[in-house]
């Protein structure tokens, strides 16, 4: 029991680092499929493609500008430089794999998403290195550096991860709310033919939404090779896998759902890991996603599927 | 089939009054306009191809199978190929084979029923986990038996599909409310989970034992596994396996069909099209999803079980979501719902990667795609042999303007050596001497203006369009080329992504109509 | 007795009322239609006796034997079959597959005799191959021969509509429930499908009840008219009885309406 205790602090901050990196993943894919009605099986790779080209940035600006460049500046242009290039590829995957499917039978475009996957990795692969790389432990964040609050030790890469996404968030929640392209979003995930005929730009609505669901992802990547350093072209096969499960867990299409599903699955496998055994971790991730669906067919905050007669 | 509709057609002159009548059935025309579409090299073939009667067409397909492996292995055939023996290409084919089996049961579940299955591999796994605990003496190490359980295949297979089939009923059972896309998780979910415990059930404490138990022997998997026997007569060889597997999927394939034209087919498809209707028209909706569940487990059982004996081992990675992304490329590219497809797609995923292997044959696919590409696009006209020739003399004039600009620039050696044509392209390339980093960076450029090419509708995307290809050749003699493992998934994974755009029904598929 | 009796049927949508403690009756050999402004539950009186709803209260008798609680193809095989207002065919199958698919309920043929094809297979095969042949000759020539292999999807709107009603008979039912059958037809057509549900009636034999919205159909057949509005039943009679009702025609037009045909 008091071992328990001693290890729920680290546990807890672990779980809500996994879970932010899942929930920005699971954004990605809950948007989407909330306007297009589509699972982008190739997101976990724009993930990848993220966690890569930060560590391009990095390894391009520290010996060029290094000396006079602040490590939280750094840092942003990093996750900046991987938005703008993952929400591009994103926008160029929908334009290209899925616009032409979008009244092809429902199993097309997942074909088609597998096939983007396929090319990215071996992309990365080739052009990169088939090995693993790495951020670098103490590069950006010295090893060990944290926060003490009282007893407790808050490293600061995972503070830095949970701060950013938390910031995104409020961001994301935001726009979505309150803009004009956030209502035209919500309006064509309701019904993407009557945003149109209500003037609704449904192309550049959906062009939009893979910008923002991919430049999340991006992010997901970056700080992923911030805090736990490796990066290899296939992580984003499990990652994306993950996200997805928790994208599914908290109602697949529903904003909220996606971070819910996110920190829950986050928390699950931290907990399970350290209280269970590591080797279980992923396996009760989709015990939890099989139980969740079996009792709650839509997901935590997902709305029922009204049938139509 | 086709041909016959069309004579009818002509047989019944329409009058004026009649047409009035009846409605003009704009359909009608439009179908009639589709079938015609079917025209380019590959309508073409199948055309000719559909004119044979099917019992030939079947037959001709069987005797192609029966007789490969013997005209294989002929000894000029063998000099041929450059290879002293064939057992490689006889693997490929078994491997075909099995994949064979694989697809035809997905298409039960996915192309008949419509139910979107994402767990199917999971069976797979469990036929071959279960003949590795039913024919090995793996069982030994539980301490249940002295030297594990060697049960005749004749046995042994039937208590392993119908094992299997009861499994896949009852995730059928569990998850037989959601619908879709839900389904697909869920499924998918399951798939991932076997994967994941057989990778992880290693250390399982029981009750009745004072030591933890071992169930799957982990990543490495469980070895020594028996061979299938009939009667006394034991299979050893791969070609000996290769022939029981064309019998199974011959007896799989002739159930399935006949399953498919009967009642039960008929409501499996009317479930594709519609559940609600098909319920309510007198068809049990829950029992024929559970069936089918049940049927595409079994097969995948069989296939597991058959496979896991012929390789003598069984290991977690065979049954991944890899395999699974395979399996339905597969059915997809053949064509969802239709049996040749499925083969047909089986045929392509396992052979093309083998073929692709070689250097020299990749080079042909890569070169030959490429002029027939162009062909296709923009069909024999002046535009194609502009470009061709624009492409070739372009790239000339570059090289000799390079050479006398920059004459460091064109200093690379010949990063392999290929075949004639590979050696020639090489010369008309200039090739930098860090080419590989140029290589690199002409994938990405190349696949960005090709996309754009693609979009764009402005007079200069003809010269883009050859920069395009002059940069695609550049990577290809120096990196893709160089790297034959990554290349050949690049190629898939864009042939996938093309076929969908151009042909989203499979190869060998109907056009489907969703909504009108 | 009556072949199909409706006690109290009931039915709520998240505390709306769609019908309201609804009784009526079908006889056998009668035909009976249900109509009534838009939004008044007729095609929620269907779908409840279909059994894709279940009822809030009520009973339903078939045959004297209660309907409630069975799934909606236990009822078909019961012998009640429908159509539906919005087209629900088969699109990607042929014309005859989808009226043979419909004989599922009264077939009997098990896996296995479908894999060995035993002669008891080809025959009972043979014979759903007559009957979807039959349904279809109701039509005259209009699904015959070479329609027989088309794709659902070729076919025109009024001829969906008949394969419906095919698809619909090939169930072997007692009773028959149409859902707007003459919905966007052109007004020879409609009266092309009046003249068929007489048709049906006197050859085939069917009990029918239907929803209509063209009066010139309800009229022309109907032994029968129940009146629905916002789910209550506010009138029964004959055609003529029910269409002088001043609580029909202030249905139909509102009470100043009706004010104004005074």
């Amino acid at each position: 029991m008091e071992d328990f205790l001693l290890r729920l602090p680290q546990t807890l901050i672990n779980g809500l680092t996994l879970g932010s990196v899942y929930a920005l993943i699971a954004l990605g894919y809950s948007m989407v499929y909330g306007v297009l009605k589509l699972l982008n099986f190739a997101h976990g790779d724009v993930y990848m493609v993220g966690a890569y080209v930060g560590l391009a940035v990095m390894t391009v600006l520290i010996p060029a500008a290094g000396a006079f460049l602040p490590i939280p500046l750094l840092i942003i242009v990093m996750l900046l430089v991987a938005m703008v290039v993952t929400g591009v590829l994103g926008i160029m995957i929908e334009r290209f794999a899925y616009r032409p499917l979008r009244n092809a039978p429902r199993i097309a475009p997942l074909i088609s998403a597998l096939g983007v996957s396929f090319v990215l990795q071996n992309f990365i692969q080739l052009t990169v290195s088939p090995r693993p790389l790495s951020y670098g432990s103490g590069t950006l964040i010295p090893t060990g550096s944290a926060l003490m609050v009282g007893d407790l030790r808050l490293q600061t890469s995972r503070l830095l991860v949970i701060g950013t996404t938390v910031l995104l968030m409020v961001v994301l929640a935001y726009f979505v709310r309150s803009t004009r392209l956030g209502r035209a979003m919500r309006a064509v995930s309701q019904d993407p033919e009557a945003a149109e005929m209500m003037g609704v730009n449904v192309d550049f609505v959906i062009a939009a939404t893979f910008f923002i669901g991919s430049a999340l992802a991006g992010v997901g990547g970056v700080l992923v090779g911030i805090v736990f350093f490796s990066v290899r072209h296939t992580m984003g096969f499990i990652a994306g896998l993950k996200g997805f499960t928790a994208s599914v867990v908290g109602g697949i299409g529903s904003i909220p759902g996606a971070l819910l599903g996110g920190y829950l699955i986050g928390m699950a496998e931290a907990f399970a890991s350290v209280y269970i055994s590591v080797t279980f971790k992923d396996a009760i991730t989709f015990l939890i996603l099989l139980l969740v669906l079996l009792f709650r067919p839509t997901g935590l905050l997902g709305k029922p599927i009204s049938r139509k007669v | 089939m086709s041909l016959g509709h069309e004579r009818q057609i002509k047989q019944q002159p329409v009058t004026e009054e009649e047409e009035v009548r009846i409605g003009v059935d704009e359909w009608v025309a439009q179908v009639d306009r589709r079938r015609q579409q079917r025209s380019g090299p590959w309508g073409q073939f199948m055309r000719r191809w559909e004119a044979i009667p099917a019992s030939w067409r079947v037959a001709l397909v069987a005797l192609l199978l029966l007789t490969a492996p013997l005209v294989v292995q002929s000894p000029p055939v063998l000099d041929a190929l450059n290879l002293t023996d064939a057992d490689f290409i006889v693997r490929t084919g078994a491997t075909f084979l099995i994949f064979s089996l694989l697809a035809v049961g997905l298409t039960v579940v996915v192309g008949y029923a419509g139910l979107l299955d994402l767990g199917y591999v999971a069976f797979y796994g469990i036929g071959g986990y279960a003949y590795a605990y039913l024919a090995s003496d793996f069982v030994a190490t539980l301490g249940i038996t002295e030297n594990g359980i060697h049960l005749p295949s004749l046995i042994a297979l039937p208590i392993i599909i119908v094992i299997t089939a009861f499994v896949g009923w009852l995730l059928g059972f569990a998850s037989i409310r959601l619908s879709g896309d839900y389904l697909a998780i869920v499924t998918l979910g399951f798939g991932l989970l076997f994967v994941q415990l057989a990778m992880t059930l290693t250390r399982v404490d029981v009750f009745w034992l004072d030591r933890s138990l071992d169930l799957t022997r982990g990543p490495n998997g469980i070895n020594r596994l028996d061979d299938l026997s009939f009667f006394g007569f034991q299979l050893e060889s791969t070609l000996a396996y290769y022939y029981f597997f064309l019998l199974l999927v011959g007896l799989i394939v002739l159930i399935v069909y006949r399953l498919n034209h009967s009642r039960i087919g008929r409501a499996w498809r009317a479930l594709r099209e519609d559940e609600l209707a098909t319920e309510v028209m007198g068809m049990p909706v829950r029992r024929l999803k559970l069936t089918a569940f049940a049927m595409g487990a079994g097969i995948a059982a069989l296939a597991g079980a058959s496979q896991a004996a012929w390789q003598g081992n069984v290991v977690p990675t065979r049954y991944n979501a890899l395999a699974l992304i395979d399996l339905y490329a597969m059915i997809v590219l053949g064509g969802t719902g239709s049996l040749p497809g499925a083969l047909l797609g089986a045929f392509i995923f396992t052979v093309l990667p083998e073929v692709l292997r070689s250097v020299q044959i990749a080079s042909i696919f890569f070169y030959g795609g490429l002029v027939l590409g162009l062909l296709l696009w923009l069909g024999l006209s002046r535009r194609f042999l502009v470009v061709l020739g624009g492409l070739v003399a372009g790239g000339l004039v570059f090289k000799v303007i390079a050479d006398v600009l920059w004459p460091g620039l064109d200093a690379g050696v010949a990063p392999t050596e290929g075949m004639v044509l590979n050696r020639l392209v090489q010369e008309w390339l200039v090739l930098p001497a860090n080419f590989e980093l140029v290589g690199n960076i002409a994938i990405g450029l190349a696949v960005l203006l090709l996309l754009l090419v693609t979009v764009t509708t402005r007079r200069w995307r003809w010269p883009m369009l050859g920069v395009a290809l002059y940069l695609l050749i550049f990577a290809w003699e120096t990196r893709l080329v160089v790297e034959p493992a990554v290349t050949r998934i690049l190629i898939i994974g864009t042939t996938l992504v093309v076929l969908m755009i151009v042909r989203p029904e499979g190869l060998l598929g109907k056009p489907r109509v969703t909504v009108v | 007795m009556a072949l199909l009796e409706v006690n109290r049927l009931h039915k709520n949508f998240g505390g709306l009322t769609v019908v309201n403690e609804l009784s009526f009756h079908v006889g056998e050999g009668e035909i009976v239609s249900i109509i009534g402004p838009n939004g008044a539950g007729k095609t929620t009186v269907l779908n409840l006796l279909s059994g894709i709803y279940e009822p809030d209260g009520g009973e339903v008798h078939f045959e004297g034997r209660s309907l409630l609680g069975l799934s909606p193809h236990e009822i078909t095989e019961r012998g009640i079959a429908r159509t539906f207002q919005t087209l629900r065919l088969f699109l990607n199958m042929s014309v005859i597959e989808n009226v043979m698919s419909a004989a599922y309920a009264h077939t009997h043929a098990s896996v296995l005799a479908t894999i060995l094809r035993t002669p008891s297979w080809r025959r009972e095969e043979a014979r759903i191959r007559a009957l979807a042949e039959e349904k279809l000759a109701f039509f005259g020539e209009r699904l015959k021969g070479y329609r027989y292999d088309q794709p659902a999807y070729s076919l025109s709107y009024a001829n969906r509509r008949r394969l419906e009603i095919a698809r619909a008979m090939a169930a072997n039912p007692k009773l028959l429930l149409l859902d707007e059958p003459a919905a966007g037809m052109n007004p020879q057509e409609s009266r092309e499908v009046a003249s068929l549900i007489g048709q049906l009636r006197e050859e085939g034999l069917y009990t029918i009840l239907l929803i209509e919205h063209d009066m010139g159909v309800v009229g022309s057949i109907s032994d029968r008219v129940i009146v629905l509005d916002h789910g209550d039943k506010i009138a029964e009679g004959s055609f003529d009885e029910v269409t002088n009702d001043p609580r029909v025609i202030e249905a139909y037009l509102g009470r100043e309406g009706a004010r104004g045909r005074k």
